[in-house]
């Protein structure tokens, strides 16, 4: 059991290459702030955020976990151009954006939060990564509220930004959060896990050996392929499946997506998360709606 | 139960050596070598020092190829892992923290110069997201732990060191390769230009006369473990991370955030204040933040605030690099028996009221603070100790 | 013809300032005299608002500005601007 009570999740999935005004007019229906300066991803990752929180107060030490696949490196494109295509220095608001933390500052400064602020990435397991760093805080009692989301822009997720990838799946931009206490009043769910495995016998032995599975519901990430999903699904005692890809569409960070989505659909259910990167390390988060 | 976390291993190439005993040895002497470059893309008619690594031909940036920066990264790792002795085993089971604000832009930048496609396409053809470094890291060295890359710009990684050592503390790990990274670029030079950020001719923390930093490029790496390999490894004591939300680019200037950085790391080391030997300041030569360091600094330390030094007048603002780099030319001086001097200063500015260390002080063992601060109000203190019989 | 006079250049300027700081009032709001940067304006542009329209005007009309001081100095207001743009 990790502790981390869930209080409330996002999901947001926007559609591939949308008109950014559109995000703009979106975000303002959560904050009256202008936001100047930003760019694509940030306004994904303020729109999922303030999806999350809502009409929940929050306390002012909060802590922002912002995990990406991909982050900022649209505007790292940008700048390049303008180094070497357009020939002149690079425009401050574009540059200093390359700095990828930027998105978890102006979020923080949107909602005067003033706790530790992590923008981290992990090849294929960024959201899970992000929860082992937010678990590290939580032990330690450095942190004992936090916002933690998955955020990713839909165009670099694939180079080409074709509306499908090779999976079939609809390409889109995501970001979804997780607002979690120490608290269990007032939560509607709890990550019970968030365990990481050298590889996928270690992983399968470990679900396998558990004293009392639970989980109604079996999602596999991005990186599990049809094949190995099959084989699970012999594995598994449960074959009920939430498939948030081929349902919401993918992204860099389509697990935080997938999952924010789980929490706000399934009510009393609980969920079974199973991913991998491309090393063969293998990740398990175990979420349970209330 | 809280254990230690000792530095038992440790690499780093920068502009004034190859070796942490190389760059010891400078820093002792204040030897500092510096390039001057100009801005061709631009076609701007003046140059901007640089704290370039500076060997030989191949180190020239026009002759950098990708496995230029695959060798200083891979050779900095393996050498950080060979000092710590670590059993093929031991590294199999060691996790990894990267730090790094331009990951590979350098390698996209160096493939530019060989085809005719520009930089933006080979990036969006062939960029696989800011983790793909530490995987590349991961497969080198044939670790098999979680790795985590950290992208806070210039406390990147300071924050994967706090975060490396907070594991192994709590017991969730046994062990961790915690990396710096940064290496020169055009999107970085051009970029701080465009921000108006890097100073003429000489780097002058503190000093009333900075206008300004100067970039530098470096690969730092250590090995962290639950347990010393020698008496005189440093253990991390504690730290802390905060957000100061005053404004993007720069800190309240008043320090409050900063200094609550500060206060809670000494709280979670166990410790007050008086009990700091040193502090290794950021000191970026910028008037923002310099003026909020020495305020945070004077409102955690009140009047008696310990021996401070600069230690970018060396090797540069190494960027998301800074954390470990300066943290290893730091307590390698000291476990040299001294605390570094601040070369360029010369004048105290009446606003930062604060003389850093002008000559090199001689020191023993005791506790030390290394503060850092970034883009995106990221402030990151670390506390590190080298007293026996604590372990 | 000085740039103050040249209402052309004023607008272009205008446009530009409102185009590279992202801002969401129309030109014509913008008096030729009114204060750009600092609490005390309306607009309440910043140091990384001046950066950003000195290389857009680098790139458009070719002034360099290096200093820092000049450039507020400069961008105290459209007139002040237009001048340094087009000094006769």
């Amino acid at each position: 059991m990790t502790g981390l009570y869930i209080h409330s999740a996002s999901a947001f999935i926007g559609k591939a290459h949308a008109d950014e005004k559109l995000l703009k007019e979106e975000l303002r229906k959560y904050t009256p702030d202008n936001f100047r300066r930003v760019n694509r991803f940030i306004l994904l990752a303020l729109i999922g955020a303030r999806q999350c929180i809502h009409d929940h107060s929050i306390a002012g030490d909060t802590a922002v976990y912002l995990t990406t696949e991909y982050g900022n490196l649209s505007n790292t494109v940008t700048v390049l151009d303008e180094i070497y295509t357009a020939h002149s220095l690079p425009k401050p608001f574009s540059f200093i954006n390359t700095m990828s933390n930027t998105a978890a500052f102006y979020l923080a400064q949107n909602l005067g939060i003033r706790g530790r602020s992590l923008t981290v990435s992990s090849q294929n397991l960024s959201f899970q990564r992000g929860i082992d760093l937010l678990m590290t805080d939580w032990s330690a009692c450095s942190v004992t509220s936090a916002l933690i989301g998955g955020v990713d822009v839909s165009s670099l997720s694939e180079a080409g930004g074709d509306d499908r990838n090779a999976r079939g799946w609809q390409m889109v931009d995501g970001s979804g959060w997780f607002y979690v206490r120490t608290e269990r009043k007032g939560a509607c769910g709890v990550f019970r896990e968030n365990r990481s495995f050298q590889d996928g016998a270690t992983c399968r032995k470990w679900i396998r050996d558990r004293k009392e599975p639970f989980e109604d519901l079996v999602a596999f990430g991005p990186s599990i392929g049809e094949k190995e999903a099959a084989e699970w699904r012999t594995a598994l005692p449960t074959t009920d499946e939430f498939d948030y890809l081929g349902q919401y569409g993918y992204c860099g960070s389509a697990a935080a997506c997938g999952i924010g989505m789980f929490v706000k659909r399934f009510r009393g259910r609980s969920l079974l998360h199973i991913d991998r990167n491309q090393l063969g390390n293998y990740a398990v988060i175990e979420v349970e709606v209330f | 139960m809280k254990k230690g976390a000792f530095v038992t291993g440790k690499a780093m190439i920068c502009s004034i050596g190859e070796t942490p005993k190389e760059i010891v040895e400078a820093v002792r002497d204040q030897r500092i070598r510096m390039a001057h470059l100009s801005f061709p893309l631009a076609g701007l008619p003046y140059t901007r020092p640089y704290y370039l690594i500076m060997r030989n031909e191949e180190d020239r940036p026009e002759n950098r190829s990708d496995g230029y920066f695959s060798k200083i990264l891979f050779s900095t790792a393996a050498a950080a892992v060979n000092e710590a002795e670590l059993s093929d085993d031991e590294l199999k089971e060691t996790h990894l923290f990267f730090g790094s604000t331009s990951m590979d832009v350098p390698v996209f930048e160096g493939n530019h110069r060989k085809t005719s496609a520009s930089v933006s396409e080979i990036f969006l053809r062939s960029s696989n997201g800011y983790g793909k470094i530490a995987s590349a890291v991961m497969e080198r060295l044939g670790i098999r732990g979680c790795n985590y890359t950290f992208t806070t710009a210039c406390t990147s990684s300071a924050n994967a060191f706090l975060y490396a050592a907070s594991m192994i503390g709590q017991g969730r790990i046994e062990r961790a390769l915690v990396i710096g990274y940064d290496l020169f670029n055009n999107l970085g030079f051009y970029g701080f230009e465009g921000l108006k950020s890097i100073a003429v001719t000489t780097y002058r923390p503190f000093d009333r006369h900075r206008d300004g930093l100067i970039l530098g490029e470096a690969c730092g790496a250590v090995v962290l473990e639950g347990r010393n390999r020698v008496a005189s490894d440093f253990r991390f004591l504690g730290g802390a991370n905060l957000c100061d939300i005053y404004s993007v680019t720069s800190h309240d200037e008043e320090g409050t955030t900063v200094a609550e950085t500060m206060n809670r790391a000494l709280a979670r080391a166990g410790i007050d204040p008086g009990a700091i030997r040193a502090i290794k300041a950021h000191a970026t030569g910028t008037e923002n933040n310099d003026r909020t360091e020495c305020a945070a600094m004077r409102l955690t330390f009140g009047k008696n605030l310990p021996p401070v030094t600069c230690v970018k007048p060396f090797i540069g603002h190494t960027v998301g690099a800074c954390g470990v780099c300066e943290l290893i030319l730091f307590t390698e001086s000291l476990k040299a028996g001294f605390i570094p001097s601040t070369p360029g200063f010369r004048d105290k500015d009446e606003e930062c009221n604060l003389t850093p260390l002008m000559e090199n002080e001689e020191t023993g063992e005791g506790v030390f603070m290394l503060n850092y601060f970034g883009f995106g109000g990221n402030c990151t203190t670390l506390i590190l100790s080298n007293k026996r019989g604590e372990e | 013809m000085k740039g103050s006079v040249d209402q052309r250049l004023k607008t272009d300027l205008k446009r530009l300032i409102v185009e590279e700081c992202d801002l969401t009032i129309d030109t014509d709001e913008i008096g030729d005299d009114d204060l750009l940067f600092g609490s005390d304006s309306r607009l309440g542009l910043d140091s990384i608002d001046a950066l950003q329209i000195s290389i857009a005007v680098q790139n458009k009309y070719g002034q360099l500005i290096t200093d820092s001081k000049q450039l507020r100095k400069v961008m105290r207001s459209i007139n002040t601007f237009a001048d340094f743009i087009q000094p006769e």
